[in-house]
């Protein structure tokens, strides 16, 4: 027994200093460049994100490491803010929509980019200006690689079975309403439109009006009477005059983001121009009606002049493992994100050749459903100044996952609008004052 | 032989050397999640901001959790979920195994078919009933129209306020049923030959049989069935966040997925952690319960 151990003792001695002197002569290769990046599992699954970060390595020798989160965008923000809470290090971090934004820079997740961008010598005010959100100190921790602007989309055939002329901006939602009407046929289920049981479709004309969301002294301003009409007018939709599905319809169709482009019998529906990439693969969405995009209506009142806009921002986590990296990743982005994905760039240093260029690429693989007009028409020059699609201030993803739970519960009969409005005026309170 | 230094013979050293593997997991995955959840319950980790925030705070998160109609709502919806749950398994799962006692052809094939869903993924199940059961394209309101019922008033199952909780509370008893009926069927086999056939030879009824025979030699394993079914009826998360994600409204919503909304959507991880900790003692005390009414019946 004794000798064996003393075998043993005696082999493991002798690979230790074999192993201690070959690592000691191996040359050490040059160390490989990386930067780690967590992202939707849509978005992974998508050619032109891998095409993009392929780019980025040709051009930089940095290899994009993607970890990918599974589960609707909902659940990708959850899982990213627990891993982020838990002392993450991956480098650089994405976000939707300036509500998400500002609850991770609350959280202190995201590293300053001022003193970073200044010891790269990078003169960011110059590529993206006033699309940089800065807060009361001037300080910004993320850079936009694009905006999602609203528009309408319809589909022409059920416009041209119903005979009604395709919409044109600018337009009331008096017009829509009428419109919407003449293309619903109950026997034939069709719809006039679609509009999800979400923000900022269930409040979207107090929206588009800017009616403020939180008071003065910082409580819930939901008991404007704005957001009840707002509200109505969504319930009545569905319920009363039948325009679209109601709220049981779409829980039951499990009604999604990229519900819209699987259906052929629903005329209208309002989203961002991201939603032009899913119309647009007729691979992964085949359809064989064409559709057409036009500027949202308003209320023909100069308050209610708006359109909705989100971004997308990339930000350098506070506990990254490669900061330089992540900084140089996060910048490359910012400039070249919108030439993959067909988006709209956040950069105020844009030509009007570049911008064509974005919209020509569009309409070329819309396969003649849209123009490059029609495209500058709904999205730029449509007369309409910009609002946010997120509630935006203290509290904002808690508010807004209120006021959905909230609405659903109205929409599905299960309280009335009166105790909808209070509910979340009182829930929403209870939240802002906890913070 | 006892070792002197340890006080253990050479079978209790085994026995401990086998069992370690699960008390190590058990505790690192149990035994201290549970340890942490409830001394987070007492402190005021409630936002985004102050997840690490130390601050003790009593018995707050619990006031807050009392004090909470939409919390206290997912309580009660707990509670009649799992009654619903109970009341349909104890009563499918007799008849079933009942049924499968008898001979008949193909009593085997039948038997594996109990087995499929238990061993089906639950999210693939959610998928095919909400097929199934879409109030407006699905095959079984298809069937009621074929069969004259008017469209406004085809059931909404899933879709419907008060149809979604009894729905999704039958749809996991079926997913379940298999351990239940397993069980009562291996207990019926178990109850001598000659009962029944003194029973034959005194002119019985199968009503009598089954109420002087079979229900009292089936009582100890009726009621070991009946604490598992209660305690697998509050492991109901997946199967509503596969079917319904506590919707419409808040029609599912038990405290299950308001644990997980609070704490992944809210941050509110103080809450979270009392309203866990409030629905561990809710299994304990009908767990509790259980045992009482099984002593009492094996006194009696």
């Amino acid at each position: 027994m004794k000798t064996g151990k003393l075998i043993a003792c005696l082999m493991v001695a002798i690979l230790s200093g074999v192993g201690l002197y070959a690592a000691g002569n191996i040359e050490a290769p040059e160390a490989k460049r990386v930067v780690t990046t967590i992202t939707r599992s849509s978005y992974a699954s998508e050619e032109w994100f891998n095409k993009m970060n392929e780019a980025f390595t040709k051009e930089t020798g940095i290899e994009v490491q993607v970890q990918v989160t599974p589960g609707t965008n909902d659940d990708h923000v959850s899982k990213v803010n627990i891993d982020l809470l838990a002392g993450s290090d991956v480098d650089v971090v994405p976000t939707l929509g300036p509500r998400d934004l500002q609850t991770r820079i609350d959280a202190g997740f995201f590293a300053a980019l001022g003193p970073m961008t200044k010891a790269a010598d990078l003169d960011v005010d110059s590529v993206w200006g006033k699309y940089l959100q800065r807060d009361a100190q001037g300080e910004f921790y993320s850079i936009p690689n694009k905006q999602e602007i609203y528009c309408l989309y319809y589909n022409k055939a059920l416009f041209d079975k119903a005979g009604v002329p395709y919409p044109t901006s600018p337009w009331t939602w008096k017009d829509f309403d009428e419109t919407t009407k003449k293309l619903t046929d109950a026997k034939q289920q069709t719809y006039g439109l679609l509009m999800r049981l979400e923000t900022p479709s269930i409040i979207i004309q107090a929206m588009q009006k800017k009616v403020p969301l939180y008071k003065a002294d910082g409580t819930s301003n939901f008991n404007d009477p704005a957001f009840a009409e707002s509200l109505k007018w969504y319930y009545e939709n569905g319920k009363i005059r039948k325009y679209q599905l109601d709220a049981k319809g779409l829980i039951a169709e499990k009604a999604s983001w990229n519900y819209w482009a699987t259906v052929d019998n629903m005329a209208m529906f309002i989203q961002g121009n991201w939603f032009m990439r899913l119309l647009n693969s007729q691979a992964d969405y085949p359809h064989d009606w064409n559709y057409g995009v036009v500027a949202i209506p308003t209320s023909g009142t100069p308050e209610s002049a708006n359109n909705f806009v989100s971004m997308s921002y990339a930000s350098v986590n506070k506990n990254a493992a490669h900061p330089k990296e992540a900084l140089e990743y996060a910048v490359w982005l910012g400039k070249n994100q919108w030439r993959f994905e067909n988006g709209i760039p956040a950069l105020v240093n844009l030509t009007p050749e570049q911008q064509q260029l974005v919209f020509k690429s569009t309409a070329d693989a819309s396969t003649g459903s849209i123009t490059v007009e029609d495209l500058n028409h709904a999205l730029i020059d449509n007369g309409l100044n910009v609002v946010d699609t997120d509630i935006v201030g203290p509290g904002a993803a808690q508010y807004t996952q209120i006021i959905k739970e909230e609405v659903e519960r109205y929409c599905t009969d299960q309280q009335d609008l009166a105790s909808t409005v209070t509910r979340i005026k009182n829930r929403a309170d209870a939240v802002l004052k906890a913070l | 032989m006892v070792n002197r230094r340890t006080g253990m013979t050479g079978e209790e050293k085994t026995a401990w050397l086998l069992m370690a593997p699960f008390l190590l997991l058990f505790a690192v995955f149990k035994l201290y999640p549970l340890l942490y959840g409830f001394s987070m319950s007492f402190f005021d980790r409630n936002s985004i901001k102050t997840i690490s925030d130390s601050t003790f705070v009593w018995f707050k998160n619990y006031a807050s959790v009392f004090s909470d109609s939409t919390t206290m709502g997912a309580f009660g919806r707990t509670v009649e979920f799992s009654l619903i749950q109970t009341l349909l398994t104890m009563t499918c799962a007799l008849a079933t195994a009942l049924m499968l006692n008898k001979k008949f052809k193909g009593r085997a094939a039948v038997r594996t078919m109990f087995y499929m869903p238990y061993v089906t993924n639950l999210i693939a199940i959610g998928v095919v009933w909400n097929y199934i059961l879409n109030p407006y394209k699905g095959p079984v309101n298809r069937i009621l129209m074929a069969l004259g019922v008017a469209q406004e008033q085809l059931p909404l199952w899933l879709s419907g306020n008060s149809s979604a909780l009894p729905v999704t509370a039958a749809i996991n008893t079926w997913v379940g049923l298999a351990f239940p009926v397993i069980t009562i069927l291996a207990a019926l086999q178990e109850i001598p030959i000659t009962y029944h056939e003194v029973a034959d030879l005194e002119g019985a009824t199968g009503w009598q049989r089954f109420r002087f025979i079979i229900l009292p030699l089936l009582k100890p394993t009726l009621l070991f069935v009946l604490t598992i079914t209660l305690i697998y009826s509050f492991k109901n998360y997946t199967v509503i966040m596969a079917l319904t994600q506590g919707g419409p409204g808040l029609a599912t919503n038990v405290v299950s997925m308001q644990i997980y909304a609070d704490a992944f959507t809210y941050y509110r991880f103080g809450i979270a952690s009392a309203e866990s900790m409030l629905l561990t003692a809710l299994i304990f005390l009908v767990n509790l319960l259980v045992r009482k009414v099984k002593t009492n019946a094996e006194i009696f």
